[in-house]
This record gives C-alpha cells, structure tokens and sequence, in this order.
C-alpha cells in the first residue's frame, strides 16, 4: 500500500506538471519506500577533524525535515555529504553510507553522479548570483540536462522564479546580470536556481539569512505547497521556522546528532535535556 | 570677540604653528620633492631615451613618424568631435560634419601618398629587404622573420600553455607533485633567457636534430613564454570565485560544463592579456634564437607572396632584435640613421602590443561583472 | 508526403509533437556536442596539462644532463670516439674487429687517459696510447690502432676531460679554445656578474623604493595610473634594445665624460643600463606591497600626529618589509639574468674590475657570444653548460627565496 501510495504520488507529479516543464532525466532513481533518504552510521571527517560523528537517521518521503543546532554543528556538512559535494574537498572523508531512495550515494560512478545532483536542489547560506543574466541563472541547469527549447525554458523559469517570491520584482530585466542584483535577490534567485532543475529533494541550508521577513514567510507558505511534490531537508538557526514548517526535526550539537523526532515532541517534551535548553533558548 | 582673525603665526593663537612644527612641515615637504626627484629620475631618461632614438631614426622613419602622427590626431579629433556631438543636441549635424571631413581628408591623404610614394622614401625602410651588407634598403626581411617565429611559438605555447592552467587550477588534485610542478612553473618564469637558450640548443637543435632552425628557434620561445603563460591563466581562473563553481556543481553540471559555460567565459580576457603580454617578450628577446636560428643576413624575395612567407619551418631566418643586435656591433659603416631606425621599429612594435594589453585591462576593470 | 514534412517540420503544427522539435538550431547542436564529446575536451586538457609539465621537468633535465658530462667525466664521449676510430683504421686496412675486442681497447684507452682525472690548468695527460692485451690482434694490427689513436688524441678527439670545481671557481683564466692548454676558470666573469649586479642594485634599488613610495603614497590619481603605465612600459623594452641605447647612446657619453675611460662601454654602463632595466621590476612589485599594507595603518599613524615622512618610514616601510625584500630579490634575479644589455654594453673583456670605467664579460654574456662557436659535446660547449648550470641554481634559489619571504607575509597575515 505504502508502495502504491509513492509511485501514486510521482505520477502525479508527472502529469500534474505540465508536459513541457518536465525535465528528463536519462534514468530515474528507483522509488523503492517511504524513506527517502537514509544515514546509516555516517561520519565525515576533514583530515584528523570530526566533522560528524557516525549517525543513524531517516528522512521520510514528502515531509519537511527540519534540522537545527548552533553553529559549527556539521548542519552544512550533512547536506553536502547528501548530494556528494564533499567530493570537491579533497581532505573530507565519509564513511557510512547515504542512501537516497534505497541507493547508497558513494557507490554512484561517473556521470551518474551529476543526474544525482541533478535530483537534489541546494541552497547555501551566501547568496550566489552567477554573472549570467537572471534568465539564464535559472535556465542553466535545465540547459545542462539538455534542455534548449526557448518556449519551455521562458515557462520554467517564470514557474521558479515565482516560486522564489523573484518573478515581480525581476520579470521586466531579465536580461539584468545576475550578480548585479541585491543580497536578498540574489538569495531567492539562488532558490530559483534550485527548483529549476525539478528536484525530488530540496536541500535549504539556513535560506532566509538575507532576505527579510516578509519574504520569507511567503517562501515558508510556498514551501509548504513544495512539500506535496518534493522532500525539502531545512537546516535552519531559527529555531521557530523549524517549528512552523518542519514535520519531523533533528538536533544536532557538536558534530553529534543528539535526538530526532516529531517536531511537536522535540519542542516540547525531548528525551534530552540539552535539545530542551537549545529550543527554549537557554543553550550555553 | 566672535569674529577673531586666526593668524596662523600669531603667538595667542592656540592653533599656531609652533617653530618645530614647521620644520617638520618643510622636512615632508623636501622629503615628498625628493621622492618626486626619484621618479623623475626614472621616467625623464626614459622618454629622453625614447626621443634621442626616434631622433635619430628620423632619416628614414620621418615618413612613418608622420603617418602615424596624422593618423592618431585624425581619429582622436573626430572622436571627441562625436563625444562633442552627443551632448550638443544644436551643433550636432556641424560636428559630425566636420569629424566625417577630417576622417575622409585624412583617408584620401593617406592613400594619395601611398599610392604615389612622394616622399623621401615613404614606408622604404618598413617595406625594403637589407642590401648592401645592410648599408641600405630597410628591415622586411627580420620584420617578417620575427612576425613568423612570434606567430609559430604563440601557436605552440598558447593552447598548452592556456589549457595547461586550466589543467593546474581547476583539474589537478592538490598533492605534493601538482606543488612541485606549481613551483616549478613559477621559477622557470624567473630563469634567465640565456639559459632557455641553452636548453633550445640541447634539446632542440641537437637532440631532437631540427638544425637551427626557425621550427627549433620557436619551440625554444614557445617553452620560455609557456610557465608565464601558465602562470596568468592561473591568475585569471582563480580571479573567478570558487562559490560560482560550487552553485554549478550543485546544479549536476560536470566540471567540464562549469569550465565551459562559466569559468572560461569570465577569465579568457585575463588569460587573452597575459598571452598578449607574452607576444610582446617573444618579439622582443634575443637570447634564445641567437643559437637556435637566427641568422645575420639572409637574402630573401623582394616582392610577392614569398616575401610575405619567406622562410619554411626548417629556414634558418633573420629576426629584428637579431637584426638590432647585428647591425650595432657586427657589422661596419652601416648609417645610424639605421641602426636607430631598427631599434625604433623593435620598441615600437614591443610597446605596440603592451599599450593593446594594458588598454585591454583597464577596458576590463571598467566592466566588471560582480 | 513523408519527406516534406521531415524536411520542413516547422510547418507542421501538430500539438502532439514536443515543443522543443522546433527549434533546434545551431546553439542546441552544437551544445549536444560539446556536452556529448566531453571527455574529448576533458582528455585534451589533460594532455596539454602533462605535456606541459613536461616540457616543464625537460627544461630542469636537460640543462643539467647536457652539463654532466664536465662535471663526472666525459668517458662515454672517449669510448664511443674511440670505437669509431677503430672501426674506421680496420676497414682502412681491411681487418675485422669483433665487439669484444673493441670493448677491450677502449677500456684499455680508458685505463691510460684516466678521464676521472680533473682537468687543470696544469694537468699533464698521456702524449700517446698504446693499444696492447687485446685478444687476436696481431701486433701490426694493435701498432695502426695506436698510432691512429695517438693522432686521435693529439687532435683532441679523445681526450679526457673533467672538470675541476675548485679551479673552475677560483681561476681568473678562461681560454676556452686554445689547443693546448685550455683554461675553464669562471672566477673573472664571476666577479664581473657580481660587480655589475651590485653597481645596478646601487642605483636601482633607492630609485626603486623611492619612486615607489611616490608612486604609492604621494602622486594621486591620474598621475599615479600615468606612472604606472609608464613604467611597466619601461619593462617591456627588450633587453637587446637597452643594450643598443648603452652602446650607442650612453657609451659615448661616458666616453666624452670621464678623461680616464678607455672605452666607453664598461662597468659603469653595464650598471646604469642593468638599473633601469630593472628599475620597473622593484617599482611594480614594491608599489604593490606598499599598497597591500591596510589603510588603518597610514590612519593610525597620522591620527598620533606623524607626518608623511615618517609614516612611510617608521610604519610603512616595516609592515612591508617581506614584499620591499622580494622586490628587490627579483630585481636581482633579472640583472644576474641578463643577456643582451650586458654583452653589449659592459665591454666583453675578461678580467676582475678595479675601477667603475674597467670592462668586464659576465656569465650570461659569456654563454652568448661563446655558444654559437663550439660544436655539441666538446668540452667548450659543456663548460657553457655547467655556467648554464650555475645561472640556473642562482636564479632558482633566488626565486624560491622570494618565494619563502613572500609567502611569510601571507602566514602572517593570515595566522
């Protein structure tokens, strides 16, 4: 039933998108159960330096999974450990294996490894503006999946930018570099960017720094819409906005995870004390 | 009482300046003329240099120096007659009249004594071959030859040279070989000309047995411009931040797809001004071709296509610092007219290629895209 | 029908094709195909990348391969010669001779000549060599081989060469192409590099700093970018071209000046053309570590009451000591490596300087005007080697020291 119930679901997406949106991936991962992403027993290591320590952890299908800790938590480093960015430091090391859809990430070879990314949409905390214009910021991984037909490219960008809350304040210079942007822009077209490839998993790594409040709850309302189509992982300082949005949330404190669970029970009864001083804000 | 005339040197003013202070105030300023002085003393020599030899050159450049003169007034006149003409909505039609007047007086100018060749000489020292044990005639023959030996080292060493950097910077793992071979770049940047031209010699002319050559003279400067190269397309690629690299990689681009759409688009003006930079060396150095091919006197075709392409790969040919070289110490009774000719035609095609890399740049830094 | 509609599908309006057949132009192609043949791009880079460290290594190598001969001894050289040699009488008087004898009479003749004996200015090596214990020789046999190897050997076609480190460094006679005492001793040329080097840096370095400080701290604007333009057009004169400037231009003037001068290319020249050729090096580098200093450091200062003078003195001139330092190295590194400018203008005469208006030679142009007379493997050309050699460890150790100092400062800055 449970099986049914997913592969219902991305059908769905599939057709409830329009037909020309559809970015095709040469090879879909298998859908193989309701997790989505798995950790078992991941740690990274950069050099003699714990990043994580080893860690059990599961991320449903379609949920939001927020996760929250101070600074220097190895939040950052979790996500990259996801869409195998850490390949690119070359003293990181992991150990363990991420599962995404039921396939351990470390085993992917070649190109392959690129339509994982494809998959997984990333948001880093600085806002990135590449010195392209704002149209072809958003149209540039579609273009690199092969993808060059004006029409869909101007539907699909249009559909990102909106859901970046960018489209009104950009739609009448598109042509505008990238870069040249303000800070907050350039943050929401960073999430345009990573819509705009249709990814299954939306990472966002503590999105709203620079944009202001306003905007970001309306981020936060289209994110809940996202949730019907996509598995969004939030790390985020702001302890409310994990409360507000996120369904299931985890703890992490000095590269360990400390507990994760329903966001209801961590913020209000936790198994540990030190989850309860970082959520009420006692912490240190 | 409110409205006290502060003299500065009026011993009730609080404000006065005291005896020490002023001998400190004339220490800085003697100290700031000094460091003026300095200056000076760097850049006059240099442009009294500059007109001692263009002096005397004029007896067979006077021609030239005029051309080009003319020509320069006669493009900046009507350029800033346009400029004028954009912000003067009144006299617009009055100075594009008159900018399009000097551009086409100057045009029919030039070409009426090109064509007809009135002057003393005309462009003869550029366009003549050296004759009479290089008492007479002009430069063609070392201008071509070092116009070639620049353009076949530039064909070897640009596209390693450039695709190496990319190789070093964006490809390489950084191990303890890629920081060998980094530092080893770096130095062989700063090793003597000279010692280049052994290495010409060694592993060109006699190892790899191309003779003295001009293939061989040009692989030696190719591998004396090659480290220079890597080093400024280095420079340039890593001007490009490493967080617009990560954003393409998280997108599932390939690292060739980064280079390709991103890196490469927003370097290859730095990496165009350092090979430009190295056009300008290559023509100018001496060392390196002195043994590996370059050749006192070498009679070449006076007109046609052959004197366009007078010497094969395996030629042994003349070049213009060779030439300067040669024509001031080897040989006897040549004019000074012509040796000061050379060395004008040498420094103007040297700073030629400079003033392009340098305007180049600053072209750059005016539009920056982040 | 089929082929009309394949041949013009942008008239076709069908709904049911993807939107994307249409308009399929030159850009998608030609992006398919980059994309496609990636690891064609990908492969070729690479290749260049390796072949330019290559090239990179080769340079380090063959430098140093070319000179070994003169420094271990060049008994390849001997044995090879004297092969050809025997080949040569055997086929003149029509006897065979089999590898093995070959490899006995040129141990022989190693045996005799000694090449790991060093050369000297006074070395005394064997007039003659006589071939004997060869194996079915007959003697009349062995006495041609000796007589032609004799010859051989008076000619200079076998004979054994080492070189000397010590003499090579400390002897003032170099007479490379005297048949019967040649003479390796780089010790004049040495000192004329040395006097030339430190005569420039003399007067290169305080105009240096000096016009950097201006440049850096006083000229404002567009005096400042003028300047800069200026010299760094300085530096791209060609060498040769400031050679010619101090032989045509400054010579005579040194001439008609000084009553004592002989000729007026000499040290003094060599000094001045060597200084303004690498005036612009030690301006540009040393303008740019003036600027790296951070303006709160010019701020403090003027806000405790400190002029200009002594801000540049007494702040700005410690804080930027390491990159001053490297300036200056460099700049010696371009005068030791000069070629041209001093083989033209400092005299080409071979002897240890006593006064500024003395010719000297210096190493580099030694190599210059030396090179082109020798043939490959004889020993004139690998003692140009060994200079080679020598020119090469300088400029590489002062590289690298400039390397280290610079470097220093960016640790820190950082730690």
């Amino acid at each position: 039933m449970n099986q049914n119930e997913t592969t219902q679901l991305t059908g769905d997406l599939a057709t409830d998108a329009p037909a020309a949106v559809k970015v095709h991936h040469e090879s879909s991962l298998p859908i193989s159960s309701d997790i989505h992403i798995s950790f078992d027993n991941v740690s990274v290591k950069y050099g003699s330096d714990v990043a994580l320590q080893p860690f059990d952890m599961q991320i449903k299908r379609n949920e939001i999974f927020g996760i929250i800790g101070p600074a220097n938590a190895g939040k950052t480093t979790l996500l990259k450990s996801i869409n195998r960015t850490l390949d690119f430091i070359p003293s990181a090391k992991v150990s363990g294996s991420v599962k995404v859809n039921g396939q351990d990430v470390s085993a992917i070879r070649g190109r392959r490894v690129h339509q994982l990314r494809r998959h997984i949409g990333m948001v880093f905390p600085l806002p990135v503006g590449l010195p392209l214009s704002v149209y072809e910021n958003v149209a540039y991984a579609p273009r690199r999946a092969g993808m060059h037909d004006r029409r869909v490219l101007d539907e699909l960008v249009e559909k990102c930018l909106r859901q970046a809350m960018l489209w009104d304040e950009v739609k009448d210079r598109l042509d505008m570099l990238g870069t040249k942007l303000s800070g907050g822009q350039q943050q929401r077209l960073t999430i345009a960017r990573a819509l705009s490839h249709q990814p299954e998993i939306l990472c966002l790594d503590e999105f709203s720094i620079a944009i202001d409040p306003v905007t970001t709850m309306k981020i936060e309302d289209v994110l809940l819409e996202l949730k019907q189509e996509l598995t969004i992982v939030l790390v985020t300082n702001l302890v409310q906005q994990a409360r507000r949005l996120a369904d299931n949330t985890a703890f992490f404190n000095k590269s360990e995870l400390i507990e994760f669970g329903p966001t209801e029970k961590i913020f209000s009864e936790p198994e540990q004390q030190i989850t309860l001083d970082y959520v009420m804000g006692d912490f240190g | 009482m409110a409205n006290v005339n502060l003299n500065p040197n009026d011993g009730n003013n609080p404000f006065a300046r005291t005896p020490q202070e002023i001998k400190r105030k004339r220490i800085e300023l003697g100290a700031q003329f000094t460091f003026l002085m300095m200056t000076m003393a760097l850049v006059i020599p240099m442009l009294w240099i500059m007109w001692d030899l263009a002096y005397r050159a004029s007896d067979v450049l006077s021609y030239t120096y005029m051309v080009i003169g003319v020509g320069c007034v006669g493009l900046l006149i009507p350029y800033f007659l346009i400029e004028a003409a954009k912000r003067n909505e009144h006299k617009r039609k009055l100075f594009m009249g008159l900018a399009i007047a000097i551009l086409a007086g100057i045009s029919i100018w030039i070409v009426c004594i090109t064509v007809f060749n009135m002057d003393n000489g005309g462009f003869d020292f550029l366009t003549l071959n050296p004759k009479k044990r290089m008492t007479a005639g002009g430069v063609w023959a070392p201008l071509i030859g070092t116009f070639l030996l620049v353009l076949l080292s530039l064909v070897i060493s640009a596209p390693i040279g450039i695709l190496a950097g990319v190789y070093l910077s964006e490809f390489a793992n950084d191990n303890w070989f890629t920081r060998i071979i980094n530092l080893a770049v770096v130095n062989l940047a700063g090793v003597p000309s000279i010692v280049h031209g052994l290495f010409g010699v060694g592993a060109f002319v006699y190892f790899m047995d191309m003779g003295r050559s001009l293939l061989a003279a040009s692989s030696t400067v190719a591998v004396m411009t090659l480290p220079v190269i890597i080093t400024s397309t280095k420079e340039a690629l890593t001007s490009v931040p490493q967080s617009f690299r990560a954003a393409c990689w998280n997108m599932g681009a390939t690292k060739w797809q980064t280079i390709r759409t991103l890196v490469l688009p927003n370097s290859i003006n730095g990496i165009l001004t350092g090979v430009i930079l190295q056009v300008a060396r290559a023509a100018g150095e001496t060392a390196p071709i002195l043994f590996t091919g370059a050749l006192y006197y070498k009679k070449i075709a006076d007109t046609g296509f052959d004197s366009f392409v007078p010497y094969g790969l395996e030629d042994r040919f003349m070049a213009l610092s060779y030439h300067l070289f040669t024509v001031a110490t080897q040989v006897q009774d040549v004019p000074e007219s012509f040796q000061f000719g050379t060395a004008v035609v040498l420094i103007g095609m040297v700073l030629m290629v400079n003033s392009i890399s340098i305007g180049f740049r600053i072209y750059l830094r005016a539009r920056k895209r982040w | 029908m089929e082929s009309t509609t394949t041949q013009s599908p942008k008239s076709t309006d069908s709904g049911s094709k993807p939107p994307g057949e249409s308009q399929r132009g030159f850009r998608y192609y030609s992006n398919v195909i980059v994309d496609k043949f990636e690891w064609l791009f990908v492969g070729f880079i690479y290749l260049c990348g390796w072949s330019a460290i290559l090239f990179v290594l080769a340079i380090f190598a063959f430098v140093f391969v070319e000179g070994a001969p003169a420094i271990f001894g060049n008994s390849d050289k001997i044995t090879t010669n004297t092969q050809k040699a025997v080949k040569e009488i055997s086929e003149q008087h029509g006897f065979d001779v089999s590898d093995s004898q070959l490899d006995q009479i040129s141990a022989v003749v190693l045996k005799q000549l000694d090449p790991d004996k060093y050369h000297t200015a006074n070395d005394d090596h064997p007039k003659e060599v006589f071939v004997t214990d060869v194996d079915g020789l007959t003697a009349i046999q062995k006495q041609w081989i000796s007589d032609r190897l004799t010859s051989d050997l008076r000619i200079g076609r076998i004979k054994p060469f080492k070189l000397n480190p010590t003499d090579f460094a400390s002897n003032e006679k170099w007479v490379p192409e005297s048949a019967k005492k040649p003479q390796f001793g780089i010790f004049a040329m040495l000192m004329g590099t040395l006097s030339v080097t430190i005569l420039s840096m003399l007067i290169a370095v305080p105009l240096g700093l000096g016009a950097a400080v201006y440049v850096s701290e006083f000229a404002g604007g567009k005096t400042r970018e003028t300047l800069k333009v200026l010299i760094e057009l300085l530096a791209a004169i060609p060498s040769v071209v400031w050679g010619f400037v101090g032989y045509m231009i400054l010579g005579p003037i040194l001439l008609d000046s000084f009553d004592s001068a002989v000729v007026g290319i000499n040290l003094l020249n060599g000094g001045i053309i060597l200084a303004l050729m690498s005036v612009p090096v030690i301006v540009s580098m040393s303008e740019d570590a003036l600027r790296a200093v951070p303006d709160s450091y010019r701020e403090a200062a003027m806000a405790l009451g400190a002029n200009r003078i002594e801000m540049v003195f007494k702040v700005l001139f410690p804080a930027a000591k390491h990159g001053l330092l490297a300036a200056v190295l460099l700049g010696v590194g371009r005068a030791i490596g000069e070629t041209m400018a001093v083989l033209m203008c400092t005299g080409h005469a071979v002897q240890i300087p006593e006064g500024l208006l003395d010719p000297v030679r210096t190493l580099t142009a030694t190599i210059a005007a030396e090179l082109g007379e020798t043939a490959p493997g004889d020993e004139h050309y690998l003692v140009l080697f060994v200079i080679g050699i020598v020119l090469f460890t300088f400029a590489f150790l002062i590289n690298i020291i400039a390397d280290v100092i610079v470097k220093g400062i960016r640790t820190e800055q950082h730690g």
